[in-house]
């Protein structure tokens, strides 16, 4: 990344704001609130300043700095979830020992994707918030690229995301065999 | 498998909130936080901090890319590189000739980063990089 270029065209506040709402997202759906002792205000404002400080290497990154964070976040997140063998979406099935048995988990993609629909039905996600999910499935991140396969407008998609993540967090427990 | 539905889930989450708008964000925060003037103040105090440690990153980074390119014109000068040669005789016309050397040959380190320190640094380098300037034949 041009580091440079992209400290000069920063919104520090905003970038702030939308790193604490992940931190608060992630470490609430598994019920934790506070990060080897730290809040999540906390744990942005240490990143940035390491990543300022030259202790997070961000300069020879190859994606951009509010990437590069994000992803630095992500890895300090699922780090202490590994360390305080937390289960999450995201780390389940990567402990040792704890994989799910052969005879409950299918191999098959596509029972995983319809068992993960069915769990989401059960919390009260509704067809919008299904078929975001299944856009999902096929590669299809952003809200707005979303939008068009959905010819929603992203203002819209961007709500029903919200409560989609809301409903994942409530099936985390009941899916993490099969994830 | 299962690990590539749980990248999706993890890649589709941050894209949220990378991308969603400002007000989601602010929804998202208020929901989730007890005292939100708490967390107001103590990211605003985090804030003076970052910003002061983000203009003196951007004030390294600059004085390391003038460094570089002060030593890559030096060279261009010691081997008669034309294209670098004329871009600095162009700002030495720019500029009032008392304050430099009349000649290319005797511009000091400081002298060049003079010259160049108002122009954009980075693609002064992507120049050197793009026109192979050390291979160049010379004038």
């Amino acid at each position: 990344m041009d580091f440079t270029k992209e400290l000069e065209m920063v919104d520090f506040q905003d970038l702030f704001d939308r790193l604490t709402a992940y931190a608060v997202s992630r470490l609430h759906s598994v019920n934790i609130r506070l990060m080897d002792g730290k809040q999540p205000v906390d744990l942005v404002s240490d990143l940035l300043t390491k990543v300022l400080t030259g202790q997070r290497k961000a300069e020879s990154a190859t994606c951009s700095l509010d990437e590069f964070l994000f992803g630095c976040l992500k890895s300090d997140i699922d780090g202490f979830f590994r360390k305080e063998k937390i289960q999450w979406l995201s780390l389940v099935g990567d402990m040792a020992g704890e994989s799910p048995s052969q005879d409950r988990v299918s191999s098959d993609l596509e029972a995983k994707k319809k068992f993960i629909f069915n769990q989401l039905q059960s919390v009260g996600a509704d067809e919008d918030e299904i078929k975001v999910f299944s856009i999902w499935m096929e590669g299809i991140y952003k809200p707005k690229n979303v939008g068009i396969e959905l010819e929603r407008p992203a203002a819209e998609i961007y709500r029903i995301q919200r409560r989609l993540h809301k409903h994942l967090q409530k099936i985390h427990e009941s899916a993490k065999a099969y994830l | 498998m299962s690990e590539k539905i749980r990248n999706i889930i993890g890649d589709a989450e941050i894209q949220f909130f990378k991308d969603a708008d400002p007000e989601s964000i602010q929804e998202i925060l208020n929901e989730s936080t007890t005292d939100m003037a708490e967390y107001c103040r103590k990211r605003d105090d985090a804030l003076v901090k970052i910003k002061f440690l983000a203009n003196a990153a951007l004030k390294r980074e600059r004085d390391a890319k003038l460094l570089q390119l002060a030593s890559q014109y030096r060279e261009a000068i010691e081997k008669n590189i034309n294209k670098p040669l004329q871009f600095l005789r162009s700002l030495l016309g720019q500029k009032a000739p008392a304050a430099f050397n009349n000649s290319l040959e005797k511009l000091s380190q400081e002298e060049i980063i003079e010259l160049i320190k108002d122009q954009n640094l980075v693609n002064l380098l992507d120049q050197f990089d793009q026109d192979g300037t050390h291979n160049e034949s010379k004038i």
